[in-house]
């Protein structure tokens, strides 16, 4: 038996049409999108805009402005490093993952930007308020995870989204936590959204999301074949293409879209409140027991529950859980900004559930943690 | 009846005018069009409509496209 409560990092199990669309496209689409005017590849690109256009809708952008890429880390740092190129001050939130942090910290460090944190409160107006106060003449962006990773708090990204439009400063949001399970609009104020394909859209590993309201322009970080403008040296300019360098994960981006379709089609609001119910029965469970549930009252929360057990390690806990065929992710989870806010700099264990989850599987994790802690 | 070609400057931007053509009734195919752009390889639209209709409804639609092909007509 596996039951996989690690939904946060990848969704698994896939819908049997994203595993299907993929099986279709190894047998079928093998052409490489853009590249050429043959049958093949012409066919090729043909279902490569199928998904673009998919996730444009979903989202609410134009088609040509969805740039794939094959994860979330790596539209966080086109985007950052797309939009800093030309160096300014950046603001970040105190509870950003790795893949936003880290590309930040680096340009600084580089002295190509510099940058403030801004404090996450409980409060959503002090939230607001804090990255407001840290704004400057020079201030290009603000990057804010819509949902953090660690504790799965709900940021108030679209207040965020008015004080950047407000302000004039580019908004560039990460969904990674978020997509799939609340409904994310570019309309939200977003000018660049960033997330992963294989999460809660449920696509392959190897997909991910740039969508851009194509306010700002992004300075590419990679540049080389995109299959036109060729005799040109120069990179062309105009998305997709100068986004998009090099050979596409064609048969991801195939699956991507049943994943997207699979999320469309129940909707992101029963996908939540199936995925919340769990959550709620988790935390339910435990409530007669001395585990760290880290939730504040108020606060919403996607569905993911971080929790410790006294006198345990996380890892401890994990790989306890491991034996007993659970997957839950133990440690920092990549975001030691949220880890240093919440004092658990030694990590903490990440119930997250998934669509495909069910309350069976949620009394049995919460047995087991049960009689982990002897209870 | 007239047929246009017009060079696109990606196959993304191509595909999305020849399905917006396609749902207004227009027959429009997207194809290869090497040779014909100053800056090397580039996919085209040939649509059957007048040059002048296509132009206004790429131009309607805030399409990107490149030129018109006069020579890359189909034979």
């Amino acid at each position: 038996m596996t039951i996989n409560f690690d939904n946060a990092a990848t969704t698994f199990p896939k819908p049997v049409s994203v595993a299907n669309a993929i099986f279709k496209a190894v047998k079928q689409y093998g052409g490489n999108a853009g590249r050429g005017g043959h049958k093949l590849t012409l066919l090729t690109s043909e279902k490569v805009f199928d998904t673009r256009q998919t996730a444009a809708d979903f989202f609410g952008a134009q088609t040509e402005n969805v740039i794939f890429t094959v994860n979330c880390t790596h539209a966080l740092n086109f985007a950052i490093q797309g939009i800093m190129s030309n160096g300014g001050h950046i603001i970040i939130s105190g509870i950003e993952h790795n893949s936003s942090a880290r590309p930040v910290y680096a340009l600084a460090k580089k002295k190509k930007c510099t940058f403030s944190i801004a404090e996450v409160s409980d409060d959503p107006d002090e939230t607001v308020n804090n990255f407001r106060s840290l704004i400057n003449h020079n201030t290009k962006a603000i990057v804010c995870t819509i949902a953090g990773n660690v504790t799965g708090q709900i940021m108030p990204y679209k207040e965020i989204g008015k004080l950047c439009q407000e302000k004039n400063i580019c908004f560039i949001a990460d969904g990674a936590q978020a997509c799939g399970t609340l409904d994310i609009k570019m309309s939200d104020g977003i000018n660049i959204l960033c997330t992963a394909g294989h999460k809660g859209l449920y696509g392959p590993t190897g997909t991910g999301l740039l969508i851009s309201d194509g306010k700002y322009h992004i300075t590419p970080l990679i540049q080389g074949g995109t299959g036109s403008s060729s005799l040109n040296l120069e990179h062309p300019d105009i998305l997709p293409d100068g986004m998009e360098s090099g050979t596409l994960n064609v048969i991801g981006i195939i699956a991507l879209k049943n994943g997207i379709e699979f999320v469309r089609d129940m909707g992101t609001a029963k996908i939540f409140k199936h995925e919340d119910k769990l959550c709620r029965q988790f935390i339910n469970g435990l409530s007669d027991t001395r585990t760290i549930i880290y939730r504040s009252p108020g606060v919403e929360y996607v569905p993911i529950v971080s929790f410790n057990i006294p006198d345990m390690k996380p890892e401890d806990v994990a790989e306890k859980l491991d034996q007993q065929g659970f997957c839950l992710r133990a440690g920092l989870h990549c975001s030691p900004l949220a880890h240093y806010s919440m004092g658990t700099t030694d990590g903490t264990v990440r119930f997250a559930p998934s669509v495909f989850n069910n309350e069976n599987q949620v009394e049995s994790l919460v047995k087991t943690i049960k009689k982990i802690q002897k209870i | 009846m007239n047929m246009t070609a017009v060079s696109m400057p990606s196959v993304t931007l191509a595909i999305k005018a020849k399905r917006m053509l396609n749902e207004q009734g227009f027959k429009c195919t997207v194809k290869r069009a090497a040779n014909v752009s100053e800056n090397g390889c580039t996919h085209m639209i040939v649509v059957n409509g007048a040059p002048e209709i296509v132009i206004a409804f790429l131009d309607k639609y805030n399409i990107a496209y490149g030129k018109l092909l006069g020579d890359a007509m189909p034979q």
